[in-house]
């Protein structure tokens, strides 16, 4: 993979932008920002950690809320905290990286350079999407150090830290796939960067509205085309899939589990429901490639949109200007 | 009886649509190796279209595109070995190096380690850009920047060099530096195919032009053929004090004259060169009694005469 040309080029134009270091910087400070003041005013937001307890860990939260155990759940609320805030940060992050991956090429007339060597769409594609995904590594990398906040009062193994890294990262391929395939498809940044906020939006929350509105068609007992394509909908919402990690992490799968019991028509014993986050991560990736492949489709010439250049455009009305002269 | 040599690029009856918009129409033309042909042409006629399908960059609808001998369709990566593509735009990365510019394009090209240093060193050595490989692309001026297109384009020492309008945006001085940089390269055995406005400049070096008008090639043939074409076809301007209907008469009735156009009292005749037609319509008119006042050659430009061809504004 180094030795793609599109790569190389990516990472040493990336390193010489004062994006990446204001991206590191942003993230890092929002994240430092949120944790210190957690820290300094945590005695003082205990009604709001009960809210948020009972909400997230439902009535594994009333079990854990005693005397001795409140640092704990303290902390617990600070590592959710952060690890959804990351979350939001990266979800709000990569459209933006992403949108002009292909787009602001042609928009700056370097893709047909391109185009016009021995690269492949393919090699263009995954060099632009690796480059990002190395962008990406870099702020995660570099966010470990604030994370690592809730390892001062214990219970945190590195496990934990790996183990939300890596969806992290799987989640932000998935993300970054989809804005790489409106970045091709669509010719101009702006609007490849807005269509992927609002399908990533519709993503995270639609599936989780439909089961609150219509869970006698998607949940148990309704019909089984609409709660397979719910329950594909659930597994490719990477929100969820973080959800899931904080909740499998904390000892609250069961009500995970019910949940997911509630909203599809799967059993609790179903290998998908048991195996939640496992099977949501490899879809993602596998949907994630695949996204990437259409992607590359939208660089052929055959599959490219009719561009039609100004000229051309102008050419046009003169001859239909000409003919209603005749015609009149 | 020796073999007849293959054309660099052969365009048979390509055709491109947009939408019910016909911006190709059976376009077929060839450019001989070693030959510089330019293409002249009104604003969307479809000289940038033709060349993105010859570069692979559109798909025709229909058509063939032969680049030295091989079928365009059923090579199209092995076509990008033989032609140096530089389109109207300049197309750079603005935070790289110049070095780091044309490193990335010739590892893109399949070059590596020596000989993409040394590709790369003779590329720049070519269009006169030797001792800038240090500077940044954005502080190149726009002369600078299209000569590194050029550069570009040619690490590969393409057989056919395509340029989509290179002198756009370039003043005046710089473009006649481009213009001897171009008729370098053509003396060093390149091929080139050029699109471009300027006309007169394009006299200077082509040794074909293809002229072309909604979409398809009007015409084509040597520069040589168009110049003198030029020459033949100036036009008599004859100015008379009165009588103007009579001398339009007069006109029609000779067979030497082709065409007649007025302009209040000047006449514009187009008719044979030759200094007995000039006798013979002077002749007739003062036989007539037309009050003659002037009677004069029009000294025409190539320009104007192509622009005629092309039927509009170039």
């Amino acid at each position: 993979m180094q030795k793609n040309p599109v790569l190389k080029r990516e990472v040493r134009a990336n390193m010489r932008s004062p994006k990446l270091i204001l991206s590191i910087i942003g993230f890092n400070l929002v994240l430092a920002l949120t944790g210190f003041i957690f820290l300094a005013f945590f005695e003082e937001a205990e009604p709001l950690e009960r809210l948020f307890l009972e909400l997230f860990f439902r009535e594994d939260a009333a079990r854990s809320m005693t005397a001795g155990e409140l640092a704990y759940n303290s902390i617990r609320l600070l590592y959710c905290l952060l690890v959804l805030l990351e979350f939001g940060l990266l979800f709000f992050i990569i459209p933006t990286l992403t949108g002009s991956m292909i787009a602001g090429e042609r928009e700056h007339q370097t893709l047909d350079l391109m185009l016009t060597t021995q690269l492949s769409p393919k090699t263009i594609v995954f060099g632009k999407l690796m480059a990002m995904m190395k962008t990406i590594l870099m702020i995660l990398i570099s966010t470990l150090p604030i994370l690592s906040l809730v390892y001062v009062f214990g219970s945190f193994s590195l496990f934990d830290m790996f183990a939300s890294f890596g969806v992290m990262l799987v989640v932000s391929f998935f993300i970054g796939s989809i804005g790489l395939l409106f970045s091709a498809w669509i010719k101009r940044s702006v609007p490849a960067t807005l269509c992927t906020y609002i399908v990533l939006l519709g993503m995270c929350i639609l599936p989780l509205v439909i089961a609150r509105l219509i869970p006698d068609v998607v949940g148990p007992g309704g019909s089984r085309s609409a709660s397979f394509l719910h329950t594909l909908a659930l597994l490719l919402n990477p929100l969820l899939s973080i959800v899931c990690l904080l909740k499998v992490r904390f000892g609250a799968e069961s009500s995970f589990i019910s949940y997911l019991e509630n909203s599809t028509n799967m059993a609790a014993e179903t290998p998908i429901v048991r195996h939640w986050l496992i099977m949501s991560l490899m879809l993602q990736i596998v949907v994630a490639y695949l996204l990437v492949l259409l992607a590359t489709k939208y660089l052929q010439p055959k599959y490219r949109r009719r561009e039609m250049n100004s000229a051309i455009k102008e050419r046009m009305s003169a001859e239909e200007a000409s003919e209603e002269r005749k015609e009149s | 009886m020796p073999e007849a040599i293959e054309p660099v690029l052969r365009v048979e009856k390509l055709n491109k649509r947009f939408g019910s918009f016909h911006a190709l129409t059976d376009l077929s033309f060839s450019v001989e190796a070693g030959h510089v042909f330019g293409m002249v042409g009104e604003n969307g006629s479809g000289k940038s279209t033709a060349l993105r399908i010859v570069v692979g960059l559109e798909k025709a609808d229909s058509g063939s595109i032969s680049i030295c001998g091989m079928d365009a369709s059923e090579h199209p990566s092995e076509i990008y070995h033989y032609i140096g593509y530089v389109p109207d735009a300049f197309g750079l990365y603005e935070n790289l190096l110049v070095q780091e510019y044309m490193t990335f394009f010739a590892e893109a090209s399949g070059l590596e380690g020596y000989l993409a240093r040394r590709r790369i060193s003779n590329a720049l050595e070519m269009v006169g850009l030797s001792g800038k490989e240090g500077l940044y692309v954005d502080y190149l001026s726009a002369s600078m920047k299209q000569r590194l297109c050029i550069a570009r384009a040619m690490l590969n020492y393409p057989r056919l060099l395509i340029l989509d309008d290179p002198m756009k945006g370039i003043d005046l001085k710089n473009r006649f530096e481009l213009r001897d940089m171009i008729r370098d390269l053509s003396a060093q055995g390149t091929t080139i195919l050029i699109s471009s406005h300027m006309i007169t400049e394009l006299a200077e070096f082509c040794t074909d032009l293809g002229i072309m008008a909604g979409g398809t090639m009007k015409e084509q043939g040597s520069m040589e053929h168009f110049l003198q074409q030029s020459r033949m076809n100036r036009p008599l301007m004859i100015r008379v004090s009165d009588m103007t209907e009579r001398a339009i008469a007069v006109l029609d009735s000779l067979d030497m004259v082709h065409a007649v156009t007025v302009d209040k009292n000047r006449l514009r005749v187009i008719a044979d060169n030759t200094t007995k037609a000039e006798e013979k319509i002077l002749s007739a008119l003062v036989g007539e009694g037309v009050p003659v006042v002037s009677f004069l050659r029009e000294e025409e430009n190539f320009e104007a005469f192509i622009k005629r061809k092309t039927g509009g504004d170039v």
